[in-house]
């Protein structure tokens, strides 16, 4: 590569990563709920006219990779209209698509994706590509509040939203807005989060434009491909570390939540000299619960997981993917076909995917692969009616250990892999909800031992002031997260509940009950396992 | 201030250069010396001997800073409710936003080793009503733990201690005995989020040996200069409050910085501006409005500081990035930096490494005979030697300007961020850069952000010490009251603020200062149900200026939907004594003293009021150099700044 577009691919990088950054910020300040606002539970990128990754902004690494599906659903569906027809006669200009049907181009109904053309504003009027973000909804109807109880049915699940125009030329299309908030229970929540989104999107396309206002659109198109080639080139490069060969590797869940056990996620992993092959061929058929990840949630676990292992990581674009291919099976575990239901795939599923393909390229990469983070996200509902009357849902995943590595011991406390979102603090917890935290506090003694050890879970024990019901969706509780080398395995994570006295009750790893008055939810969630033990 | 004091300095410790200014009647003098980074007062003392010595020395300190970075506190221990002794571990359970592809994420600074976690049998119900009393034999029980470990300093931080602060004043009480110091939640930060105010009062005790003996030193070492300390939101503190509220110190330099960015923009009655500060290995960047921007928090090495702050956002790119070519090909520049030493190759202390700086000297920004600080000289034939290493068989020149183009990038990037995210659009705003090296990239960066007007204030590269010298004492209390609007937020919160209100003026009298003091009373408000708030100032109208701020800041409002007030914050500010700098230029036509590349140089001492230059042009002056490009002009303002416009 010569100077000139080693510095021009440089500058265009930080242009568009820094267009997708400004993307999130609207959407956090426009947002409307705390999930998004707080916890941060979102994503946003750009994309080029064939819809190909340009850049993300490092939000969510369960949003990588996931989005470009998203988009081509948009682009093929008749509901959302064909932007690429419409360019030729300029009429697609702020057209705005939302989707979060798990299969067709979504991932789990909270998710609401919203896809939009980025046009340019001056003389010329051709298409410049595509912006758009994904956003966690706190609730989007279903069986229970916060649509993220374990359900047999996708239909219990919550709303499900095709790939769809929710506004188009500046004028909305008021019957699919309606539509969504009567499917909700906190409609003007939902309403405020899309506003939030179409201006984020809008704040994509103003800067899209002038980017390429400034480098004069044929030089722009050429150093997007010049792009692609570089994160190309970085990723092939750091496939040169791995050893070459055909590596297998497998991991269980603990269960779906509605009778079937020991659900098995096969790998084959193939390492060649400029290609890696996923191949998720042999896990098990789908399941009746709500554990079930389609195949966008897969790939993004993978794509994760070889970033993971990359240094220098390459650009997160197109380019990337393009030594990557992910093989699955419709009707799996891992690629889910309709009517499974999915709530549990992206943030439990997708954890577990992630520990099968690092378990593979540790064999690839020996000594650079950690042992085992907690391998989920424990998931847990609580709602009910608060004494002044007012309908209440608390939604919230706990952290855990992450594994030990060749570097240091597993930090403790911590959320892994897939997912990176902020607690919500006691005291604000306590003044919002009709629920006591009599502990929170790091779990001594579940990090597993080893030359490092892994780090220690949680306790999170939580009593309710008022008759609620409760949700849970975890893992790990059965199977433990595994060890490094001989190093030991984390501590399995239990779930109690505690009656006001007596001995306490074990529960499953998913399920759903009532609280009654004074009763308490005490989750431990699982450490993570160690690496190699010392020898004597 | 009192009357006596006729003579101020204003000192700042830098990592290289301790900058000083000294006001005596209406002659300004300035110096500039070499920082002792392991005895920083030593520079300080010095650069005031020098200057003559003053009544009132304002000071801006690294000290606290740098002992949070290095996460070298004393050794604290930490008392909080039972069943969470944790709290400082879990911290909000994410890992740090650098780690989220990170094999193996870092644990989180937890301050404290759990042997020094002590649990008390005690608890709050979030309004302060008491549902586990506090018995007298649990706070003996406390108190000898604690003498027990022999900690240097002792936080206190229970669970909705905002709302009652009676568990942790009793246990004050016992533990003031131990005679260490000890510092209670609610008193230093009674806001609710528990780990933020565990974090912030831990962070403080582990701070205050260290600041106390730094701060008793200096005093001595000063006599009889009064010492008084810059604090992170802008204002100054004297020596009595900063030593036991040490955190407050965390931002003290830049707060100077930004008062003087605030002066200069008065003086040319600009509303709002970008100021930019390259230092060595990093660039601060700061939206200047006519009310200070106040963050609730700052962060400090990734640990989120809740005391009010300037907002200030640090990009990691500055005069010492180093560039190289990743194994695909493409540039970067940082955020590996050479630092101030052995720092750029051009210094001629063994770096090798090509850097940022090392590329605007080889394209003549920086004059070759330029010495740093007026002492440190250059070596200019490092430079190109270094970029070559990038790649033998390309010009140094193309080199240079291909590293600084990629640097530019990524401060755009960065710029664009912060305003966005406050809610603020740069375009129409003038940028005023400062430091050593802002001057050099002003130019490109207002073209890549679209601005008009640059404005370079007087002895930029002394402006955090300056700023001082425009800076009154305050002090800002805070308390989180948690009321809806239906349950009497108002009276509640109205009290409280006379309470605070009384607090912060009876603190700054005991330090000697008199009245009349200026008072702001602000309350952050949220809808219920919302995680964050917005701060608006505290009247009987609090709603309708919150549903007004709500539209503006977040493009929507809801109207009548119920609204809590969450935290009721005072500032009291001693009177402005604001002195008017003397007016200070040379005479007659502009004359080039040289020529660096292809552009002519000119002292800024020389030139005149209402002299003009075109660029390309430099300009240079004791403590910086500013590099005026092609198609820029350049007015000396009638107060001595110059202006940049296109």
């Amino acid at each position: 590569m010569n100077l000139q577009t080693a510095t021009d691919i440089a500058v265009l990088h930080h242009a568009l990563v820094g267009v997708a950054e400004e993307m999130g910020e609207a959407l956090k300040r426009a947002a409307y709920s705390p999930n998004i606002k707080e916890r941060r539970d979102y994503s946003c990128a750009l994309f080029d006219k064939q819809g190909r990754l340009l850049a993300q902004a490092a939000h969510l690494p369960v949003h990588l990779g996931s989005m470009p599906a998203s988009v081509e659903a948009v682009l093929n569906s008749p509901y959302s209209l064909n932007f690429n027809q419409r360019a030729t006669t300029g009429l697609g200009k702020h057209s705005y698509a939302v989707v979060n049907d798990p299969y067709r181009g979504g991932t789990h109904l909270p998710d609401i994706t919203m896809v939009a053309p980025a046009f340019s504003y001056g003389k010329r009027s051709g298409l410049l590509g595509y912006v758009a973000n994904r956003a966690h909804h706190s609730d989007i109807g279903g069986a229970a509040p916060g649509s993220m109880s374990p359900q047999t049915d996708l239909m219990a699940e919550g709303l499900v939203i095709p790939p769809i125009l929710i506004e188009e030329g500046d004028n909305l299309i008021s019957p699919v807005w309606e539509l969504i908030k009567a499917n909700t229970r906190t409609p003007e929540e939902r309403e405020g989060d899309l506003w939030a989104q179409i201006a984020a999107c809008d704040r994509g396309m103003y800067r899209l434009d002038e980017i390429v206002e400034r480098h004069g659109q044929a030089k722009y198109e050429r150093l997007c491909n010049a792009l692609f080639l570089h994160s190309a080139r970085l990723l092939r490069e750091n496939l040169k570390s791995l050893k070459r060969g055909l590596f297998k590797a497998e991991g269980l869940m603990d269960d779906d939540g509605a009778g079937t056990t020991d659900i098995v996620i096969r790998l084959k992993l193939t390492v060649a000299r400029d290609k890696l092959v996923f191949d998720f061929g042999a896990s098990d058929a789908q399941v009746r619960g709500g554990i079930n990840a389609v195949r966008a949630v897969t790939q993004s676990a993978a794509f994760y997981s070889v970033l993971c292992l990359c240094d220098p990581r390459p650009p997160i674009n197109h380019g990337c993917f393009e030594h990557i291919d992910v093989i699955t099976k419709p009707g799996t575990v891992v690629d889910a076909r309709r009517p499974a239901p999915v709530a549990g795939g992206n943030v439990e599923t997708s954890q577990r995917i992630v520990d099968v393909c690092l378990a593979a390229l540790a064999q690839a990469a020996p000594g650079r692969v950690p042992a085992q983070s907690q391998g989920t996200m424990n998931n847990l509902t609580i709602g009910g009616v608060a004494p002044n009357g007012e309908q209440f849902t608390y939604y919230e995943t706990i952290a855990g250990g992450c594994g030990a590595g060749a570097a240091r011991d597993g930090a403790s406390g911590t959320h892994s892999h897939m997912t990176n979102t902020l607690n919500t603090p006691v005291e604000a917890l306590e003044h919002a909800y009709p629920l006591r935290v009599e502990e929170y506090a790091l779990r001594d003694g579940s990090g597993g031992e080893g030359r490092h050890r892994g780090g220690d879970g949680v306790i999170r024990r939580i009593r309710t002031l008022v008759p609620a019901q409760f949700g849970l969706l975890t893992e790990r509780r059965e199977h433990p997260p595994q060890g490094a080398g001989n190093g030991n395995p984390g501590r399995q994570g239990i779930n109690q509940l505690r009656f006001v006295d007596g001995e306490p009750e074990v529960l499953p790893a998913k399920c759903s009950g009532h609280l009654q008055l004074g009763e308490a939810i005490d989750i431990r969630t699982p450490g993570g396992g160690g690496w190699n033990r010392r020898s004597r | 201030m009192t009357r006596k004091d006729t003579t101020v300095a204003a000192i700042d410790v830098g990592g290289t250069f301790t900058d000083a200014v000294l006001l005596r009647g209406r002659v300004l003098a300035r110096c500039k010396v070499p920082s002792t980074p392991d005895d920083p007062g030593g520079a300080v003392a010095e650069a005031l001997q020098r200057l003559g010595g003053a009544s009132l020395l304002i000071h801006g300190t690294t000290v606290a800073t740098n002992a949070l970075l290095e996460g070298k506190l004393a050794r604290i221990a930490f008392v909080t409710t039972a069943g969470f002794r944790d709290v400082l571990a879990i911290g909000r359970q994410n890992r740090a936003p650098e780690d989220l592809y990170a094999l193996e994420p870092k644990q989180r600074a937890e301050l404290v080793p759990r042997e020094l976690r002590i649990e008390c049998d005690e608890r709050l119900e979030p309004n302060g009503s008491v549902a586990v009393r506090l018995a007298r034999k649990e706070i003996t029980r406390v108190a000898e733990a604690v003498r027990v470990l022999q900690p240097q300093a002792v936080a206190v931080c229970l669970l909705h201690s905002y709302a009652n602060p009676m568990h942790e004043q009793a246990l004050g009480r016992a533990l003031r005995k131990l005679k260490i110091p000890v510092v209670l939640s609610s008193d230093l930060a009674p806001e609710f989020r528990e780990y933020e105010r565990s974090l912030v009062t831990t962070a403080n005790a582990g701070l205050m040996p260290k600041l106390q003996s730094y701060i008793a030193k200096l005093e001595a070492k000063v006599k009889p200069a009064r010492v008084v300390l810059m604090h992170s939101a802008g204002g100054w503190l004297p020596a009595e409050i900063a030593a036991i509220e040490p955190v407050k110190l965390a931002l003290s330099g830049p707060a100077g910085g930004i008062a003087g960015v605030r002066h200069a923009l008065d003086a040319e009655s600009i509303e709002t501006g970008v100021a930019f500060d390259i230092g060595g290995t990093s660039t601060d960047v700061s939206l200047v409005t006519k009310t200070p921007l106040l963050r609730a928090e700052t962060q400090i090495a990734d640990l989120p500081l809740r005391t009010p702050s300037l907002d200030i956002h640090t990009i990691g790119a500055g005069g010492g990035s180093i560039a190289y070519l990743d194994a695909g090909g493409a540039l970067h520049v940082g955020p590996e930096s050479a630092g101030a030493d052995p720092g750029p190759a051009c210094y001629g202390r063994g770096g090798k490494q090509p850097t940022l700086t090392d590329a605007l000297l080889v394209l003549g920004r920086i004059p070759h005979d330029l010495k740093l600080g007026g002492e440190m000289a250059l070596h200019p034939k490092l430079a190109p030697d270094a970029l070559k290493r990038l790649d033998k068989s390309a010009q140094p020149k193309r080199l240079a300007d291909a590293i600084v183009r990629v640097a530019l990038a990524g401060i755009e990037r960065a710029l664009r961020r912060v305003t966005v995210e406050r809610g603020h659009s740069v375009e129409g705003m003038a940028l005023v850069p400062f430091g050593g090296a802002g001057g050099m990239l002003a130019c490109d960066l207002a073209e890549l952000l679209g601005i008009e007007t640059i404005l370079v204030p007087h002895d930029p590269g002394l402006l955090c010490a300056l700023g001082m010298l425009h800076t009154p004492a305050s002090r800002d209390l805070s308390r989180t009251v948690l009321r809806r609007e239906s349950d009497d937020a108002f009276k509640t919160a109205n009290a409280v603020a006379k309470e605070l209100k009384a607090r912060a003026e009876t603190e700054l009298r005991d330090c000697g200062l008199r009245g009349p003091f200026k008072t702001q009373l602000t309350v952050d408000a949220r809808y219920v149900g919302q995680s964050f708030e917005l701060n608006v100032p505290l009247r009987k109208s609090w709603k309708t200026e919150f549903v007004k701020a709500h539209e503006r800041q977040f493009y929507f409002d809801r109207g009548d939907a119920p609204a809590e007030i969450v935290n009721v914050r005072v500032r009291v500010e001693a009177k402005r004594t604001a002195p008017g700098l003397p007016i200070e230029s040379g005479k007659g036509r502009p004359a080039p003293v040289g020529r660096s590349g292809h552009a002519p140089v000119y002292e800024r001492e020389a030139l005149a009021i209402g002299a003009k230059l075109k660029g390309p042009a430099i300009v240079t002056e004791l403590s910086s150099c500013l590099y005026l490009k092609a198609g820029w002009k350049l007015e000396v303002t009638g107060v001595g700044q110059l202006r940049l416009h296109r």
